[in-house]
């Protein structure tokens, strides 16, 4: 590398600025965050998953949770609404 | 051949693959080295930033490191795709900033300015042959690893950059 434009270019080249203070900790620190955010999002997911099988397998605290699902239950309580209808009594109005 | 001394150090790959306190090590060997290419590149607000991503993209890619390479070529080689890769997103307002600073930090006011200007208008695979074999002093052999290119490649561009630098500085009346 004896080229006269590079003994020219390294002879009017700015020195290189040193290395500011507390460089090498702030490496360090950066170096120790590189697990950290696998571990976190790892601790999140688990989390979130075991909320979604939650979720999924428990009912919600105010959902009424039917006792019977069967057709016959069904038919019964229709009945049941529909003799309420019919036993409905009118207003007797007395008349003036 | 200050590489290849360093690349004689055994303990140098197995540090490189190890964990924290190992690693730092290594920061502590080529940080300067990172510094100088990432600051001829002209960067100068983000350097601190970018050389700490080098050495944090080393310490993800540590697994990669070949141990026929050197260990300063390699970091250099990330250090280059970083700066390549800032430079490709910012390159319109970096160049106007960086002749800025770089003209208070000069050491000579008359000179240095042009020859800034002159190396940020060369496209990027000159300006890094430049960067790396005239003003680093690194031989052709270490640009040629750094960049992962053929040796002749690095010759070939190496006159070509020096040529088109030639022509630049004579414009503004600097004949060498």
């Amino acid at each position: 590398m004896n080229d006269p434009l590079d003994r020219f270019l390294r002879q009017h080249s700015p020195a290189v600025p040193p290395a500011p203070l507390g460089h090498l900790q702030t490496f360090q620190l950066a170096l120790k965050r590189q697990h950290k955010p696998r571990r976190a999002s790892w601790v999140l997911g688990l989390s979130l998953a075991a909320l979604v099988l939650l979720s999924l397998f428990l009912p919600a605290k105010d959902e009424k949770v039917p006792q019977d699902l069967s057709e016959e239950a069904f038919i019964v309580e229709t009945l049941d609404d529909f003799d309420q209808l019919l036993s409905f009594e009118e207003p007797i109005y007395e008349p003036y | 051949m200050k590489i290849k001394e360093e690349a004689a150090l055994v303990l140098i790959p197995d540090a490189i693959r190890q964990s924290h306190d190992a690693f730092t090590d290594i920061y502590q060997r080529y940080h300067g080295s990172v510094r100088a290419v990432l600051f001829r590149f002209g960067i100068q607000a983000e350097r601190e930033d970018l050389v700490q991503e080098v050495f944090l993209k080393a310490f993800r890619a540590r697994a990669d490191f070949r141990e026929d390479s050197s260990p300063k070529t390699w970091i250099l080689s990330i250090a280059i795709n970083v700066a390549k890769d800032f430079l490709r997103k910012k390159r319109p307002v970096y160049v106007e900033a960086a002749l800025e600073t770089l003209q208070t930090a000069t050491r000579d006011p008359d000179f240095y300015p042009t020859i800034e200007k002159a190396l940020l208008s060369l496209d990027l695979p000159f300006r890094e042959i430049i960067i790396l074999c005239s003003i680093e002093g690194y031989s052709m052999q270490e640009t040629a690893e750094i960049l992962g290119i053929p040796e002749g490649t690095v010759k070939s561009r190496l006159a070509s950059a020096r040529e088109k630098m030639r022509t630049i500085l004579a414009e503004s009346g600097i004949v060498i």
